[in-house]
């Protein structure tokens, strides 16, 4: 979880906030050894790109997604890489946590999406970007969080569609959802919008 | 030592029992192995309808995907995607001879009409006037035939350089620009790919010597393409792209020549010449 929804302004609920917040660390304690550790979006991607590689030599990537909860950092345990193949029409998940693949398997849909450009900024900068635009706000306004960061080229700016984009998807149980549209390569937020 | 013929018969006798299973073996091996190269030369390959055996992931994996889908699919459906290769090695200056090899086989078959016409006018000939005159027919229909049989070789030889396993392929090539400013890029597009050439310096003043440029070589379907073909550069600037097409033969090597002399790049929709030929 990336915020508590429990962050409140005033002092008194603010006092109750912290309280709570500490029991919910103290309950979680400290990561063990062989807990999965967390990364970035990139740093799981070598380990999927040989993967699919071997299934199909002319699969690229076209999709990222965090599989598990993003931290305030940008990293999760487990990310999710999607190629597609031409040669096989096909597409193919691969689910990576520790260095390792999880899960690998063929997106049971067509998805021929376009390639993502080589250049991407990574999981912590498209975060703090959207962070600082307008996720922030929401989450401390609307007890919001981060459920979702995406990265895909094509489908979320209307200009430029061969830009590659990071979606922040931000929801709360009280306000429509939050999405916040990272342009991949200069990292500028570049679209918000609530729906 | 001295070894009676008796002993060197039993001799190689007990060599060969000794031998027999290890030549056995050997030749077993050897059966083996052409019994694989069978199995690998004689593949038979059989369809089979199945439905796919669906597995629920252990781990949850790209939720937000599956869960949008819809929406997802939706706006990559208004996409479309534009492929431009740009060559590296850039445009190739083609000898000129290299064209005229149809000119060439054409001259070959000509010969070969010649030498045929020529036996068929002695063959008519019902009386020879002297001995020697007949000798030196003969003499001339041997030359002749020495002349077929080396005219022979070298059609085959060009034939098996352009028809042995050949692919259905497409070379474009340009020439024509003697006296005009040449352009600094040629693009050839057809659909959504785009091939963009660019000239060099040294390649714009050998088109404007009358040079010929080879643009593009590659495999393609055999198929009717309609290709736009357009020129830019500072004497080529604002001129639009010229609609060509040509249609490709199977496992056949396609030329296409765009000949551009009388090409005016302020009315660039007049004076293309294209001409094509197969090898």
């Amino acid at each position: 979880m990336l915020r508590s929804p429990l962050v409140v302004t005033s002092p008194v609920r603010h006092r109750r906030a912290l309280v709570l917040a500490l029991v919910v660390i103290a309950a979680a304690g400290p990561s063990r050894a062989g807990d999965p550790l967390p990364f970035s979006a990139r740093s799981g991607l070598d380990v999927a790109n040989d993967a699919a590689h071997t299934w199909a030599p002319d699969a690229h990537l076209v999709y990222v997604e965090n599989d598990e909860d993003v931290a305030a950092d940008g990293t999760a345990v487990r990310w999710g890489y999607l190629f597609y193949s031409p040669g096989r029409a096909k597409a193919r998940g691969y689910s990576v946590r520790n260095g390792k693949i999880l899960e690998a398997t063929d997106l049971e849909f067509d998805f021929d999406a376009p390639p993502l450009a080589e250049e991407w900024i990574d999981s912590q900068a498209a975060l703090n970007a959207a962070e600082e635009k307008a996720g922030q706000k929401y989450c401390l306004e609307h007890g919001g969080k981060l459920s979702a960061m995406l990265l895909i080229r094509g489908a979320f700016d209307e200009k430029k569609p061969n830009a590659s984009t990071w979606a922040l998807v931000y929801t709360s149980n009280s306000e429509p959802a939050l999405f916040v549209v990272v342009d991949a390569a200069k990292g500028d937020v570049i679209r918000v919008w609530r729906g | 030592m001295y070894l009676s013929p008796s002993r060197i018969t039993l001799g190689v006798f007990v060599l060969l029992l000794a031998l027999s299973p290890v030549a056995a073996l050997a030749q077993e091996s050897a059966d083996a192995a052409g019994g694989a190269i069978d199995a690998t030369d004689a593949v038979e390959e059989t369809i089979e309808v199945k439905r796919p055996d669906l597995k629920e992931p252990k781990h949850t994996s790209l939720k937000f995907l599956r869960d949008n889908r819809v929406f997802l699919r939706s706006q990559l459906d208004r996409l479309r995607l534009q492929v431009t290769r740009e060559r590296g090695d850039g445009a190739v200056i083609l000898d000129e001879r290299y064209l005229r090899l149809e000119e060439m086989s054409a001259a070959i078959a000509a010969a070969c009409d010649t030498v045929r016409s020529g036996q068929e006018l002695a063959a008519r000939r019902d009386l020879m006037e002297s001995v020697t005159q007949l000798g030196e027919m003969e003499g001339e229909l041997t030359l002749m035939e020495t002349l077929v049989a080396e005219q022979q070789r070298r059609l085959l030889a060009l034939e098996k350089d352009f028809l042995g396993h050949q692919e259905t392929a497409l070379v474009i090539v340009v020439r024509g620009l003697s006296g005009k400013g040449a352009p600094a890029s040629i693009e050839i597009a057809e659909e959504n790919e785009v091939v963009r050439v660019d000239l060099t310096r040294e390649q714009q003043r050998s088109l404007e010597q009358g040079g010929i440029a080879q643009v593009f070589h590659e495999f393609v379907e055999p198929r009717a393409h309609t290709l736009a073909v357009s020129f830019a550069g500072s004497s080529w600037a604002g001129a639009a792209p010229l609609s060509v097409t040509v249609e490709t033969t199977r496992d056949r090597l396609t030329f296409l020549e765009l000949d551009l002399s009388r090409l005016d790049p302020n009315q660039p929709t007049l004076g293309l010449l294209t001409s094509t030929w197969y090898r």
